[in-house]
């Protein structure tokens, strides 16, 4: 239990802590908020057609705010000191390296992900998918007030997406993670020299086709076995909703490109999603980890 | 001004109180057989005795005490001694030391000759003032030194007559006495006081004792 | 509950009408507390060194003061009172009538001669502008303006009349001048030689008083180009240690705490001035930071180099030191570096720089002329079972582990052409009594131990010997291989360090005689062993290479095999993830040993560097566990080693300074490296005193000064020539002496080393010299020779044939010319206790006078020289 709060009390974890009740705030606040809207005809925020001036209403809370924020900050820099280590050494390095906490749930994904998908390829698509929102969303509602009746999907998309994939992963990457990124339990002390299993199978092999031939060359129906599930996760997928959307009146609004734009961009998360299960459940039911889906002499996935 | 009056009143203090201490340096034991000395190597040596030289390093009197013990106050003194300007003579002669044994206070002059138209040579083997080694080739010459740290004992040698020897006591203060034919030694005007006395022999060692001394003076006998 | 209301209560209220003034209140008083806050840490808080140089300067002070006080003591206010009383009667007369019109007429004259001088700098000025109006108009006209030319000659006249003036004035200013210094030159020479008595007391005040006024700032040293970064790239460092250690270079800062207190080493320090390396390249730590648990870097968990306490320091000396096993003022480092050498840790770990270290056991090529399979095989089992002092180490091998080792020495012992010199049985006829004698006179028992001759290794303090003892060796070893080896030892070992003492065929039998009177006492229990199998032999030869016996030991069959361990290099940087610690428990981070062992004999260590190498020294398989196999042998190193061997470990880091801030004599120090290592490979110091260290071979002696000679100024003593003769075959210098200088067979390469080495320590260059062609000075040969006999030389010098007269223990004078540098026996006539202290020989010239002050004009220089030409002169008769 001291080592948990140490661990909690690093000068690195604050802003994590921090994160952890501000994230947990907001997230009830605005579902409270949107749940008692949804319940009601007119959106609480609707109700309000009283308008107040923004000088001086808003302009002196935001002043207050700025002076308390002012005293945290101050105070906060008198109490800690920024969390400096010696000069950076490539022959000598830190154990466990993390990266800066915003970005822990990207190194996480690298336990699952070869580098160049998981560093690369997923940030990239993360990026271009936040910056399509605005093309791709054509739903007008929810706007100046909380809703999540009339969102359901791009709420839970979203909520999946960040609070899941990406606040849950910075958690686990600072707090249960230790040396060697072994995962260790809040209460466990991190031995530099614990020794884990690390035994897994790539998918092919679980169903009998080796990834490599006796003579170590890459078999090249492994290959063709893993481009086909991947092929059969997307197009199966994308064709089965297709199907059920194809007639809506919704979809003739949406239009073909910003519809398959969308449905690739879902797929591809839910499809990270498929593997850290692939990876993270067969041992609970006794079976090896997946390693690789897919195996080709340029990439893994 | 009261620095002045301070030091008239500790002159007058310590001539009131202070005393002398004498003893006698008894010996228990057989006195070992006289070792001789030949002197064979050096002419000029053995020139300039007629009668067989024995060592001088023990020397038991007629009335049964040692000669040549080094007396001296160890410890009890606060004050602190300036060196006297006089120096203490340390001669060669007949390529023998003479004396055999001395005392010399810290900072106080040692005045080496030689008496002797043969090459000397003194070597302090000091072990807490530095070595010093210089000849003496010529009859007549004289080196003066002064040692720095209190040393119980030095021993000089001359490393061309190998049977020549010398001990020096060097001792912050000025109380310590060899003691003499008679075995009796005596150390004057010390202060008032409780004090360790200690008594050194070149060859049975160092006896200790602690002695009160009164205006009276007091008396330290040794017993070897 | 009433926050809670008020809050309540504002949220009910209209918008408008909330009040902020409460919060805002609160607000800005938080923020002004913040902020005072802010600027009390940034100012007092963070920075306590100011605290330290306010108190430093006050401890400071008062010790000038104190140092002030007993200046003052020291001066002779007497004599200065009767100083200033002459003074002023000397002022007196500045009272007279003479005095005072003298001043007024030096008053006036000095007037006169500034009014000269105005005159005539007036003209001059005036010339100078008319002359360029007069060639300006002359150049651009063509026509010479007659008025100007007129005015010229004028002021020209007026120029030289001011002049003539002003040479008058200033002669009557001088004369003046002259009358007044009879009134005052006495008075300034008096002044003068107070100033000189009272100045240096004067100045130590001063200093106390300007230490009110002292900065209170930072002090940094900066070492521009220092180091290299983890990627390559050049780097400054930055000290800033001495702003809180200010006294850290002040004589006076003794008896005070820590931080003020002068360094305990000034006599490092004044090669290595702080003001130039700072602090932390010796001391660690960091050297910017300027709070203490930050500086030293114990309480900052990331810093990579906290500082090194105790005599840990030393580890440091090897950041540039790295080609030293010696240090004057190191005697730690030097301790352990040779400790490290002589166990052999290079045998098996990569270690750069140290690839030319010789193997440090046999070769065991021809194992059966020198023992038998019953003792080998024991011996490979458990060394130590044999002599408990060996440097051999315990490899826990098995029955059938040894039986195979045993077999694949024995198979190629058999194919080795190997036969003694002498025929079978040469040995016989010697007397055990007269070959002890002979033993522990020549100097044998510098190296080897027999029975309970210790003394020398007492002397030398390590739990191990650098030659195996002899106490059970005439169990081990066969009477025809003794007589063969002693006789001479390359034969058996071209490349052993076992010198010949060049013993007469007598003598050497008398010596096997002794050695083979010395038997094994103790009762073996009796093992078949079966060396014949090829599948044994092949499973020895497995086990050779899988333990890298070849290491230590030259095999055959293993000459091409590399170094089976670890690389050392950066192992002082190795991090406690790094090192494996087995089922060994962890001591408290706090505790102050690093290692203990209960009386159940459990062992546990500290978690971190220190704990696992004191651990693995203690025992080297410590950590090992049922699935980690440990191969490295077990040592039976003492406490003293242990740190020797860790300070060294600690050391090995690649992060050294760059060569900028290194020693500057990369050859000298590349020579003596080479040679220190051949000193301790061939255990030069276990007799001789070399650089201060060694000497043990004194400690058998009943009188030291009949043991080996002092020899760290060889290389300014004798001619190179000789040095290399001496050592192919030694001659005695020194005939009272019973101890014999061993012939060591060294390769020409090797004499080459050791006499640019000898050369180096005496901080000399190897230059081509003819001895023979220095010429005495004739004219001063007849001064030599009186002097020489004057001071009766050869009381205890031998002349050629004749015996000395008295002591007739120094060399021999006629060896002189061949034997020593000319300049040297000028050196050593100087002061022979300075250059070899203690030595036997007397200073004849004490204070640089001499007894004999009519010859030569008294000068020490020339009269040296002149016994030094008659002594080059004594072979010519």
């Amino acid at each position: 239990m001291n080592h948990f709060l140490e661990l909690i009390s690093k000068p690195d974890n604050v802003p994590i802590v921090g994160l952890l009740f501000l994230i947990v705030f907001y997230t009830w606040l605005a579902y409270s908020k949107a749940i008692k809207n949804d319940s009601q005809e007119i959106p609480e925020e609707a109700k309000q057609d009283d308008k107040v001036q923004v000088w001086p209403n808003l302009v002196r809370v935001e002043f207050l705010a700025m002076l308390a924020v002012f005293i945290i900050l101050a105070v906060w820099s008198i109490l800690i000191d920024a969390p400096l280590e010696q000069s950076a050494n490539p022959a000598l390095t830190p154990n466990p390296s993390k990266a800066p906490w915003y970005f822990l749930g990207l190194q996480e994904l690298l336990v699952y992900f070869d580098p160049w998908i998981a560093g690369v390829i997923l940030p990239t698509i993360i990026i271009v998918g936040l910056m399509a929102i605005p093309y791709i969303d054509i739903n007008p509602k929810g706007n100046g007030y909380y809703t999540f009746k009339e969102r359901k999907f791009a709420i839970l998309t979203f909520s999946f997406g960040f609070l899941i994939l990406w606040i849950a992963l910075i958690i686990l990457g600072t707090f249960l993670r230790g040396p060697g990124w072994n995962f260790f339990l809040p209460w466990e002390i991190w031995d530099a020299h614990k020794v884990v299993v690390l035994n897994n199978l790539d998918l092919s092999e679980y169903f009998g086709i080796p990834t490599v031939n006796s003579d170590n060359t890459l078999n090249i129906f492994a290959s063709i076995f893993g481009f086909l599930v991947v092929a059969i996760f997307y197009v199966g997928f994308g064709l089965w909703h297709y199907t059920k959307i194809k007639s809506t009146e919704f979809f003739k609004k949406l239009g073909p490109t910003r519809y398959w734009t969308t449905s690739f961009l879902f797929w591809t998360m839910m499809f990270v999603v498929l593997k850290i299960f692939l990876r993270l459940l067969p041992p609970v039911f006794g079976g090896y980890p997946v390693k690789y889906i897919w195996v080709t002499p340029w990439f893994n996935i | 001004m009261s620095k002045i009056l301070s030091i008239i009143v500790l002159i007058c203090f310590a001539k009131l109180s202070a005393g002398d201490v004498t003893g006698k340096i008894s010996f228990a034991g057989v006195a070992p057989k006289p070792v001789l000395i030949r002197m064979d190597a050096d002419k000029v040596c053995k020139g300039s005795h007629s009668s067989q030289i024995v060592s001088e390093e023990v020397v038991v009197n007629s009335n049964k005490t040692l000669k040549n013990v080094f007396v001296y106050v160890k410890s009890g003194l606060t004050q602190k001694f300036t060196a006297p300007s006089t120096s203490v003579i340390l001669d060669q002669k007949g390529c023998e030391y003479s004396p055999h044994v001395f005392g010399i206070q810290v900072g106080q002059e040692l005045l080496v000759t030689n008496s002797d138209a043969t090459l000397h040579n003194v070597h302090g083997l000091g072990k807490k003032n530095p070595q010093f080694n210089t000849a003496q080739p010529l009859k007549g010459m004289k080196l003066k030194k002064k040692f720095d740290k209190s040393e119980v004992m030095m021993k000089l040698k001359c490393e061309v007559h190998n049977w020549m020897n010398t001990y020096a006591g060097v001792v912050d203060n000025p109380f310590f006495d060899v003691s003499d034919a008679n075995g009796s030694f005596s150390l004057k005007n010390v202060p008032a006081g409780t004090y360790t006395i200690e008594a050194w022999h070149e060859k049975f060692g160092v006896k200790e004792i602690k002695v009160t001394v009164t205006d009276k003076g007091t008396t330290a006998d040794f017993a070897f | 509950m009433s926050l809670l209301n008020y809050f309540k209560k504002r949220y009910d209220t209209q918008v408008e009408k909330r009040s902020y003034s409460k919060i805002y209140l609160v607000l800005s008083l938080l923020l002004f507390l913040s902020t005072t806050w802010a600027v009390i840490d940034e100012v007092s808080t963070r920075r306590p060194w100011k605290n330290y140089q306010t108190e430093y300067y006050d401890l400071f002070k008062e010790k000038l003061l104190t140092s002030y006080e007993e200046h003052l003591a020291q001066i002779d206010t007497a004599y200065i009172n009767s100083l200033q009383n002459e003074i002023n009667e000397s002022k007196k007369e500045l009272e007279s009538d003479e005095y005072k019109n003298l001043s007024n007429e030096l008053a006036d004259e000095q007037q006169n001669y500034i009014d000269a001088t105005r005159e005539w700098r007036f003209a001059k000025s005036e010339s100078d502008a008319t002359f360029y109006e007069y060639k300006h108009k002359l150049n651009s006209t063509g026509v010479a303006d007659e008025d100007l030319k007129n005015k010229l000659v004028e002021l020209d006249t007026s120029i030289a009349q001011s002049a003539r003036l002003m040479i008058e004035v200033d002669k009557k200013v001088a004369d003046v001048k002259f009358q007044i210094g009879k009134f005052k030159n006495k008075i300034d020479s008096l002044e003068k030689e107070i100033i000189l008595l009272t100045d240096a007391t004067e100045k130590i005040l001063i200093r106390a008083n300007k230490t009110s006024t002292a900065p209170i700032e930072i002090r940094q040293v900066m070492m521009n180009d220092f180091e290299k970064t983890s990627f390559g790239d050049v780097k400054a460092r930055i000290d800033r240690c001495q702003t809180c250690h200010l006294g850290a270079m002040e004589k006076l800062m003794s008896d005070v705490p820590q931080p003020y207190a002068k360094h305990s080493l000034p006599e490092l320090l004044e090669k290595h001035n702080p003001e130039k390396f700072g602090c932390t390249p010796c001391h660690r730590g960091q050297g910017n930071a300027l709070t203490a648990g930050f500086a030293h870097g114990d309480e900052d968990h990331y810093w990579e180099t906290p500082i090194l306490k105790g005599k840990d320091v030393y580890a440091s000396c090897n950041s540039c030191h790295y080609q030293q096993v010696y240090l004057k003022n190191g005697v730690e480092f030097s301790k352990a570096k040779q400790t490290f050498l002589e166990v052999g840790c290079v045998g098996c770990h990569y270690l750069n720089g140290y690839n030319d270290v010789k193997p440090i056991g046999p070769h065991l090529n021809s194992l059966p002329a020198k023992v038998s399979v019953d003792w080998a095989f024991r011996w490979i089992k458990n060394p130590r079972d044999y002599n408990t002092q060996t440097r051999m180490p315990n490899f826990k091998f098995n029955n059938d582990q040894s039986e195979a080792i045993t077999a694949y020495l024995f198979k190629i012992g058999k194919e080795s052409e190997f036969k003694s010199n002498f025929a079978n049985g040469t040995y016989k006829g010697g007397n055990a009594t007269e070959g002890m004698k002979i033993f522990e006179t020549v100097g044998c028992q510098s190296c080897h131990v027999v029975g309970k001759n210790t003394k020398v290794r007492e002397a030398r303090g390590t739990s191990y010997d650098i030659a195996p003892e002899l106490t059970k060796a005439g169990s081990k070893l066969n009477g025809d291989w003794i007589y063969d080896w002693i006789k001479n030892p390359q034969h058996f070992s071209p490349e052993t360090k076992m010198p010949s003492l060049r013993l007469s065929d007598a003598e050497a039998k008398h010596i096997v005689a002794f050695i083979l009177s010395n038997k094994d006492e103790t009762t073996k229990e009796k093992i078949n062993i079966n060396i014949s199998s090829s599948e044994k032999i092949k499973r020895g030869e497995k086990l050779i290479r899988e333990y890298g016996c070849y290491g230590c030991h030259k095999i055959k069959g293993f000459e091409k095999d590399g170094k089976i361990s670890v690389n050392l290099s950066d192992f002082g940087r190795k991090r406690y993830e790094q090192m494996d610690f087995g089922d060994i428990a962890e001591l408290p981070h706090n505790s102050k040993e690093d290692f203990v062992k209960d009386e159940n004999g459990k062992i546990k260590v500290k978690h971190d560097w220190n704990g696992w190498v004191t651990g693995k020294l203690h025992n080297s398989r410590l950590f090992q566990t049922e699935r980690i196999i440990q191969k490295m042998p077990i040592f039976n190193f003492g406490e003293q080693e242990i740190k020797n061997l860790k300070l060294m470990l600690m050391s090995y880091r690649v992060d050294n300074p760059l060569p900028k801030y290194q020693q500057a004599e990369p050859e000298r120090l590349s020579d003596i490296n080479k040679g220190q290592k051949l000193v301790v490979h061939y255990a030069c110091i276990n007799c001789h005193n070399l650089e201060d260290q060694g000497n043990y071979f004194a400690a058998s002696l009943e009188d030291p000064s009949m043991g080996p000679p002092m020899i760290t100024m060889e290389g300014a003593k004798v001619q190179e020539p000789w040095l290399n003769n001496f050592l192919k075959s030694p001659t005695p210098i020194r005939p009272w002496l019973k101890v014999r200088m061993p012939s060591f067979q060294f390769s020409e390469e090797e004499l080459n080393t050791i006499t640019k080495y000898f050369l180096a320590v005496s901080k000399k260059k190897l230059e081509v010299r003819d001895y023979a062609s220095f010429k005495p000075n004739e004219k001063t040969l007849p001064t030599g020779k009186y002097i020489f006999d004057a001071f009766q030389c050869i009381k205890c010098h031998q002349l050629g044939g004749d015996v000395a007269d008295a002591a007739s223990l120094a060399p021999d004078l006629k060896l002189a010319q061949k034997r020593l540098k000319p300049e040297w026996i000028v050196d050593w006539l100087k002061d022979p206790q300075a250059i070899q202290p203690g030595t036997m020989m007397p200073g004849y010239f004490p204070d640089g006078e001499s007894p004999l002050p009519d010859l030569e004009n008294g000068n020490v220089k020339l009269q040296m020289e002149a016994i030094r030409d008659h002594l080059f002169n004594l072979n010519k008769k």
